[in-house]
């Protein structure tokens, strides 16, 4: 099933995506972990474009696609290309003091997801989100796909 | 998805309760009321989660600017009563290392 909205974006917006959201994957086979986890994931992505726009004309699309054993979020949006995963990890060991603030976002996103992947299409900012069910943490998607 | 902040004072420590979603929308109600306790003075903080249902990394920049602050005017920024889901961001953004935390109020009290 696939289900898609289309939000100005703007971080007024976020409920809304939200409540879309919990609305739809509370549907799916995913356990309440997962949810919660692929949730924050796409807040963690919508605020990252709502935040940076980088000159944004058209509303973000929100495309959840449910069935089989996966759920799959997409998100574009037609702002200048900018693929957040090739941002360097952040600091995680530092000390209080010397800990730099920021680049937490994406790092979750990368963490909370089975696969997180990012493209440039036809002129849009492509960012795919996806979560197994069951869950295969630490299972490379493509070994996944190939039904290994 | 509306964010409260319970206030209280216990030995002159304020304990200040988040409850509902701490999200990049929300996260700016904590950050008032962290920057108008230690305008108030507050050396001393501690933050109660137990009614926290999710951070997101907007909250947690919220406390990590404030942490640096209260550090360096001498302060101490306490946390306790993590629900399983908040604590798990914590510890993936590498928080755990860096903040006091605490499984009960009376804990972060005594620090």
């Amino acid at each position: 099933m696939r289900s898609t909205i289309q939000v100005g974006a703007e971080l007024e917006h976020l409920p809304g995506v939200i409540g879309f959201l919990t609305g739809l994957l509370g549907s799916t086979d995913l356990d309440g972990e997962s949810r919660n986890d692929l949730t924050m994931a796409v807040e963690e992505a919508f605020t990252n474009i709502a935040q940076h726009s980088r000159g944004a004309v058209s509303p973000v699309e929100l495309r959840v696609e449910t069935g089989g054993r996966k759920v799959s979020i997409r998100l574009s949006d037609d702002g200048a290309p900018f693929d957040p995963f090739a941002a360097p990890e952040p600091d995680l060991v530092s000390g209080p003091d010397e800990r730099p603030v920021g680049g937490l976002g994406v790092h979750l996103i990368r963490a909370l997801v089975d696969h997180a992947g990012y493209e440039r299409r036809d002129g849009r900012n492509i960012l795919t989100l996806t979560m197994y069910c069951p869950r295969s943490r630490g299972r490379p998607s493509s070994h996944w796909r190939d039904g290994k | 998805m509306t964010l409260e902040i319970a206030e209280s004072e216990r030995d002159g420590v304020l304990i200040l309760a988040p409850r509902g979603r701490i999200d990049a929308f929300s996260a700016k109600v904590l950050e008032d009321a962290l920057r108008k306790a230690v305008e108030g003075g507050h050396r001393h903080l501690v933050v109660n989660l137990q009614d926290t249902e999710y951070i997101s990394s907007g909250g947690l920049r919220v406390f990590l600017v404030t942490l640096k602050g209260m550090r360096k005017d001498e302060g101490s920024l306490r946390l306790c009563c993590l629900a399983p889901g908040v604590h798990k961001i914590f510890k993936l953004a590498g928080f755990t290392t860096i903040f006091s935390i605490y499984p009960t109020e009376q804990d972060a009290l005594v620090g």
